[in-house]
């Protein structure tokens, strides 16, 4: 049986693979389009996968516990940077920062700083927990801070993927039950007002909730998700066959890149694909078992929730069973800072892994 | 297990689930539904372009092409990528001959698709697709195509019949060979992106040519016969005239002929109906050969019988004269037939009695369809004899009181010629189909025989060609109309004739019927015309005399 660093860096690999083998076949017809090239986007693309690969490569070989010590640091830099965003001059469309071949996606990379800050502080606040001013108060007030940002970027879906991961590592972390069901229920009318007050977020819902009538409009895009998915059948069209990335449907090679996998792939296809990304929340959760200490456990659980939750959230909106918003599908979508923040979530498990080979916690429980 | 991770698996039994909804969602896509989809998405991103295959040749029996394909273009335009559409314009207008309006309405539209000419000939269309490409015109869409030629213009086009501009058989034998004819069309399957640009094209069918036909006909006797009918409209009273010949041995169609014709001046669609097997008449005199045939074959009659034909027969309170009410003295059934005499013929159908006359009538081809490969083939009228008046059984002997068609009087006649062996008229080559036996083989000899003397000594006398030994009988007879009985001005006249008689080679019918006057002859039409269609068959070299003909010294 291969250790769980193995089995972590198998797992990924084979969805680092896919995902340069999918980007080069959905994005061709478009990198063609813009670039006069059907592998640019492809080329771009291991380009981040390289320095997705130096993250990884940071995260395991990093004794994590140093990321506890600069997680405030690091969380005010990826504020800075998601803020920056608002800055006109600096911005590269709403959620992007940068010029030229440099341009990225700060939430992203809040995303980690995120996890890492939460993590320590509930360490740093620990017996303090049940207290809601060194509970919960602080932690919310820290993804106020970004959901601010976020809403006026604006991006929704990562505005989830963070009160997710907020709500997640505080009831993980031992902050009360109540307190958070209580924020939840008070953050309702709040959500109501954010859907109602965009008036692109309420059609876009609406489209969400009848497809049929807006097939031409706002649902065309999850319309013509649902038939290339629908069409692949159980086999799938074959590798590069799909139709729907000859711009029947738009983000075909980034967000709704798995319209396209399915469509190629069928459902056996993609059921393996599941499977992958499964195997590798699992092998997650399963570090976190046996990391040395709750620190250890937080960073292996916070990282392959964050990345079975993207997951989650992604194939949703592409399936048609939430509302669409723009998120990366891990590994699979185009775009540079997600396959980045990707790999480097993996290599935060792996270092939790290998610390638990190196020096195995007092609390591990023998594996049955 | 640290409480942290305790509680931390319930996060991960949440996105468990999600996981699993997903992938039921996928299932219901993906193999549930997945034909739907798949028409769907074929539907938005598939086009299927069918490219009609080389349509077969029709030959004549001599291997002369009647009618084959040529290959032409259709012209199409997308007019969502039409360039400098005022410049097209003018090039419809000018090279494919549209008028300004229906240039502009073809041009002016929106849509991917719009047809511009359909079946251009070759040369005009690349000399259109040069000009445009030299203007700078784009969008428009070149799609290879075939075009019916008829290298004999109209040539027995009642026949052949006619194709659509898709290439469908719609009359004739076009419609009743179409699936042997056209083949099977090319198919392309066009996968489109979403601006419509052709991505991929497949060929889903590589088609293949459609097989070729090879008539009866002689295109030259067609052709004389076409023209015989012609001018026989232009000279007399006649509305309108059908030609058959047949070869009696084999059933061989060698020109079933009609006029008026249907041309491109006179596209008339009624002309195209080959009313030689469509339509229904009554045969007249031309009878009597037939019911002469009936009786001597029964051994009712002899050579040298006299019968009474004087005064016009009662038959059930009514009075049958002959024509002109004619008083003749004694005749044998030989002059009987020669001079057409009805009393007489009246006196041998009651011999033969309705159940025998109505069987052999049955046997000969009347009251269903012969066969022929043409469409709309009708049945006739033959009522059951039980039915049968003692006068309808009286006139019937003169071709009253039934109704036939051309082409069953001709296969009659056949029969007659072929020694009592009646084919199937057939159009297209193959072995010959007997079907019955209708008389003894002397029999046929014998009414052949009175046939060739009514032809030199009697009513048949414009139909003689000296040295092709012509045998025929002709009729008029006046047309009954639904519900009006007969009606004067409405006659038909009709000649079914052989040659040579005693062995014939050749059977030939030709009907007239006109709707203008009663002075209106088999005389002066039909008769005169089976013996011009003999000549002009000799002149044609297409048969020689069966005997030399003294002219006798001069000097």
């Amino acid at each position: 049986m291969l250790g769980l660093e193995e089995r972590v860096l198998v797992v990924a690999a084979f969805l680092v693979l896919a995902g340069l083998l999918f980007v080069s076949t959905a994005s061709a017809p478009v990198s063609a389009r813009l670039y006069g090239d059907p592998w640019a986007m492809l080329r771009r693309q291991a380009v981040a996968v390289g320095l997705g690969l130096l993250a990884l490569l940071l995260f395991w070989r990093v004794d994590y516990h140093r990321w506890a010590e600069v997680d405030d640091i690091l969380l005010g830099g990826a504020w800075l940077l998601t803020a920056l965003t608002l800055v006109p001059p600096l911005s590269a469309g709403a959620r992007w920062l940068g010029r030229g071949p440099l341009v990225f996606q700060p939430s992203e990379l809040g995303k980690i700083a995120l996890l890492l800050y939460l993590s320590g502080s509930l360490l740093r606040r620990e017996g303090l927990l049940h207290l809601p001013k060194h509970g919960l108060l602080p932690h919310l007030f820290v993804l106020g801070l970004f959901a601010v940002i976020l809403l006026l970027q604006p991006d929704f879906g990562m505005l989830a993927v963070y009160a997710c991961l907020t709500v997640f590592l505080l009831w993980a972390g031992g902050v009360p039950a109540r307190h958070l069901l209580l924020t939840g229920l008070a953050s309702l009318p709040l959500g109501a007002v954010l859907l109602l007050s965009a008036r692109y977020r309420l059609e876009r819902f609406l489209a969400f909730l009848n497809p049929e009538a807006y097939r031409h409009t706002l649902a065309y895009q999850l319309y013509q998700a649902v038939i290339a998915i629908g069409s692949g059948g159980i086999l799938g069209r074959g590798l590069g066959a799909s139709r729907a990335k000859l711009f029947y449907l738009p983000s075909a090679h980034n967000d709704f890149v798995f319209a396209v996998v399915a469509e190629e792939i069928g459902f056996l296809g993609v059921s393996l694909l599941m499977a992958l990304y499964a195997a590798l929340v699992v092998f997650g959760f399963q570090t976190a078992r046996r990391a040395p200490d709750k620190l250890g456990a937080l960073y292996a659980m916070g990282a392959s929730f964050l990345l079975g939750l993207q997951t989650v959230l992604n194939l949703g909106v592409v399936v048609g069973v939430l509302p669409v918003t723009g998120l990366t599908l891990p590994f699979l979508s185009y775009g540079g800072t997600s396959v980045v923040v990707s790999l480097g979530l993996v290599g935060l498990i792996l270092g939790v892994a290998r610390a638990a080979r190196v020096s195995p916690g007092v609390w591990v429980m023998p594996e049955v | 297990m640290e409480p942290v991770v305790k509680r931390g698996f319930w996060g991960f039994f949440l996105l468990a689930l999600a996981g699993l909804a997903i992938l039921a969602r996928l299932f219901q896509l993906q193999v549930v539904e997945h034909e739907k989809w798949l028409g769907l998405a074929q539907r938005i991103q598939e086009d299927r372009v069918e490219l009609p295959s080389q349509r077969g040749t029709i030959y004549d029996r001599n291997g002369a092409p009647l009618a084959y394909d040529v290959p032409a273009y259709s012209i199409a335009l997308d007019n969502y990528h039409v360039t400098r559409p005022e410049l097209l314009v003018e090039l419809l207008v000018r090279e494919l001959g549209l008028s300004r309006e229906e240039a502009k309405s073809k041009v002016y539209r929106t849509g991917y698709f719009t047809w511009l000419a359909r079946n251009v000939d070759l040369d005009k269309a690349k000399r259109f697709q040069a000009l445009a490409k030299a203007q700078g015109i784009q969008g428009l869409l070149f799609f290879p195509t075939w075009k019916r030629a008829y290298p004999h213009g109209n040539l027995a086009i009642e026949v052949l019949g006619l194709v659509d501009i898709d290439g469908n058989g719609i009359s004739g034998l076009e419609l009743v060979f179409d699936e042997i004819l056209r083949g099977k069309p090319k198919v392309w399957r066009i996968v489109r992106a979403a601006d419509g640009s052709p991505y991929e094209v497949v060929e889903e069918e590589p088609g293949a040519p459609g097989k070729d036909l090879r008539l009866t006909l002689d295109h030259r006797l067609q052709w004389l016969c076409e023209e015989e009918l012609e001018e026989t409209l232009r000279t007399t009273p006649a509305d309108r005239g059908c030609a058959v010949v047949l070869n009696p041995k084999t059933g061989e169609v060698l020109a079933l002929a009609q006029a008026p014709r249907w041309s491109r001046e006179n596209p008339d669609v009624a002309l195209l109906k080959p009313w030689a097997v469509t339509d229904v008449f009554e045969p007249g005199s031309t009878f009597k050969a037939l019911v002469a045939l009936a009786a001597w074959d029964l051994g009712l009659v002899s050579e040298t019988e006299l019968f009474e034909a004087s005064s016009p027969r009662i038959v059930a309170g009514v009075a049958i004269k002959n024509a002109n009410n004619k008083s003749y003295p004694p005749l044998n059934l030989r002059d009987a037939l020669a001079q057409s005499v009805n009393t007489v013929l009246v006196q041998v159908a009651q011999r033969v009695g309705a159940p025998k006359l109505h069987e052999y009538l049955t046997r000969m081809g009347f009251g269903r369809p012969t066969g022929i490969e043409l469409p709309g083939e009708v049945a006739g009228i033959l009522r059951p004899p039980e039915k049968w008046t003692e006068v309808d059984l009286a006139v019937s002997s003169f071709g009253q009181s039934v109704g036939v068609t051309a082409i069953q009087l001709a296969a009659a006649y056949a029969a007659l010629s072929n020694d009592g062996l009646w084919v199937r008229p057939r159009l297209l080559f193959g072995p010959p189909e007997a079907r019955e036996t209708i008389a003894k083989p002397s029999s046929c000899q014998k009414i052949r025989e009175f046939l060739e003397y009514a032809v030199n000594t009697g009513t048949g006398t414009p139909a003689r060609v000296p040295g092709f030994k012509v045998g025929g009988k002709s009729g008029t007879a006046q047309i009954a109309l639904p519900g009006q009985g007969y009606v004067p001005g409405h006659v038909t006249t009709a000649m079914g004739a052989f040659f040579p008689w005693d062995s014939p080679r050749y059977t030939i019918v030709v009907i007239y019927q006109t709707s203008k006057t009663d002075d209106f002859w088999s005389g002066t039409t039909a008769v005169p015309s089976v013996g011009r269609i003999v000549r002009a068959m000799a002149a044609m070299g297409l048969v020689y005399p069966a005997e030399n003909t003294a002219l006798g010294r001069s000097g």
